[in-house]
């Protein structure tokens, strides 16, 4: 049993720790606490490998990233897990109505946006609240699909489309703001 | 002026995820609208620099030694309670009952296993050969397990060079085919090295591609009988093949499918247009 567990594992887990640990980086905040959330991770990967037939693979490893990550989070940091709906009505508003597009840039041309050489952006990425941010990294970092989205953050499609056009106008208008 | 919706529209068609219908919509509405343009071009950028932003250093070292160390990657056999507890030692038991079977069971079990020690061959040195009762293992797994040994080594590629003229006279005297390396940088795939798989026991070359963090890896073998073009998905990546003269392609990777099937027909048209 545990012969083909391991052998499971070392194909299935091993090859994406990398992919996992970009992950975790993004939703603890740093590497430290990326490394801790991994080293759970795969062993929750490893027990529950019995139960993955047949299907995405990626998808389900990152699954399990992610919501191990929610909840080391929702341990040692409580106040970082704010869900959409939990944010303050002012707060969620700009999120979604993003009063922000209402002070849209008048250079549209991306200097700004070409390169991040100040750092602006990670730090904006940084600022999102969880789940727009996760979407976001899934979408641009991992290449998921909407579909591989919304199964590994548990939401429908039109939520992951939602959150990432959100995140995405959020993102815009922040290195607007902070180019004037 | 675009609004709020536009603006979630746009955000999805850069992703390639509205339906054949939207997308056409979108693209008159681009054509006829500045504001519109101006949004799909910042959205543009904004995804290209997230990739560069979001991107960042591969998991330490120590933390894959760690992570093999606490499932226990070396212990010997006999030796199965090292995960300690009722679990460790119900697990040695099972093992021991159920290494009896072990041979009724080589059938079922032999595809996945084979994999996994394939895979796991970067990790403890030496490749494994297993000889199936079945006969050789087919071809996409062979062609799969070496996409994936490739990942979980430090490099997917032993010879480092996006210069074609590199990488093909590199096979040379390694392998008795040297397939032509397109060079697909232009069009966003990179060449990124090659190296020698082993395929029923033969060495035949693999060129290694990139797209964005994304491997991709062309294994060229000589074409046996059987479908001559095709494509699956097993494990979640997916594996296209094509035949071209008296050679079969196989692309392995965890790309979508869209942006691999662009990867191969690029490929295609490079080295001598689409399969024959």
């Amino acid at each position: 049993m545990t012969t083909l567990a391991r052998a499971r594992f070392s194909q299935l887990v091993l090859p994406r720790l990398d992919e996992g640990y970009r992950l975790a980086h993004w939703l603890t905040g740093n590497a430290t606490d990326a490394e801790d959330v991994m080293q759970e991770a795969c062993l929750r990967a490893y027990r529950a490998i019995e139960g993955f037939a047949e299907g995405n693979a990626r998808a389900w490893f990152l699954t399990i990233v992610r919501n191990t990550g929610y909840s080391w989070l929702q341990r040692h940091r409580p106040r970082a897990v704010v869900f959409a709906e939990d944010l303050a009505p002012e707060a969620r508003a700009e999120l979604e109505i993003g009063g922000a597009l209402a002070e849209a840039p008048e250079t549209p041309e991306a200097t700004l946006i070409a390169r991040d050489d100040a750092g602006q952006l990670a730090r904006a990425v940084e600022a999102l609240p969880v789940p727009f941010r996760e979407a976001l990294v899934l979408r641009e970092y991992h290449g998921l699909s909407y579909r591989e989205i919304a199964a590994v953050t548990d939401v429908p499609i039109g939520t992951v489309m939602s959150r990432l056009g959100r995140a995405r106008q959020h993102l815009l208008a922040r290195l607007a703001k902070d180019g004037r | 002026m675009t609004d709020d919706e536009t603006l979630l529209l746009l955000s999805a068609y850069a992703d390639g995820e509205l339906s054949p219908g939207e997308v056409l919509a979108m693209d008159r509405r681009l054509a006829a609208d500045p504001d519109a343009r101006a949004m799909a071009e910042r959205l543009r950028d904004l995804s290209g620099t997230l990739r560069a932003t979001l991107a960042g250093p591969p998991a330490p070292e120590s933390l894959r030694a760690r992570v093999i160390e606490q499932i226990g990657f070396f212990d010997p056999p006999q030796s199965h309670n090292r995960l300690g507890g009722p679990l460790g030692s119900r697990l040695g038991s099972w093992l021991e009952s159920w290494s009896g079977t072990w041979r009724g069971s080589w059938q079922a079990l032999a595809a996945t296993l084979l994999l996994g020690l394939v895979g796991g061959a970067g990790l403890g040195g030496g490749a494994v050969y297993l000889d199936r009762p079945g006969g050789a293992p087919d071809t996409g797994e062979v062609v799969l397990a070496g996409h994936l040994r490739g990942l979980a080594a430090p490099q997917p590629f032993d010879v480092a060079s996006s210069d074609r003229h590199v990488v093909k006279p590199w096979f040379n005297g390694r392998t008795t085919i040297a397939p032509e390396a397109p060079d697909l940088s232009d069009k966003g795939f990179p060449l990124v090295g090659g190296r020698v798989d082993i395929v029923g026991g033969t060495p035949v070359p693999t060129l290694v591609y990139r797209r964005d963090r994304h491997v991709i890896s062309v294994t060229v073998i000589p074409a046996a009988d059987g479908p001559a073009a095709g494509e699956e998905r097993r494990d979640g990546s997916t594996i296209e093949r094509w035949r071209l003269g008296d050679l079969t392609y196989w692309a392995v990777s965890d790309l979508n499918r869209r942006d691999l099937r662009t990867f191969v027909d690029l490929f295609q048209s490079r080295t001598g247009g689409p399969p024959g």
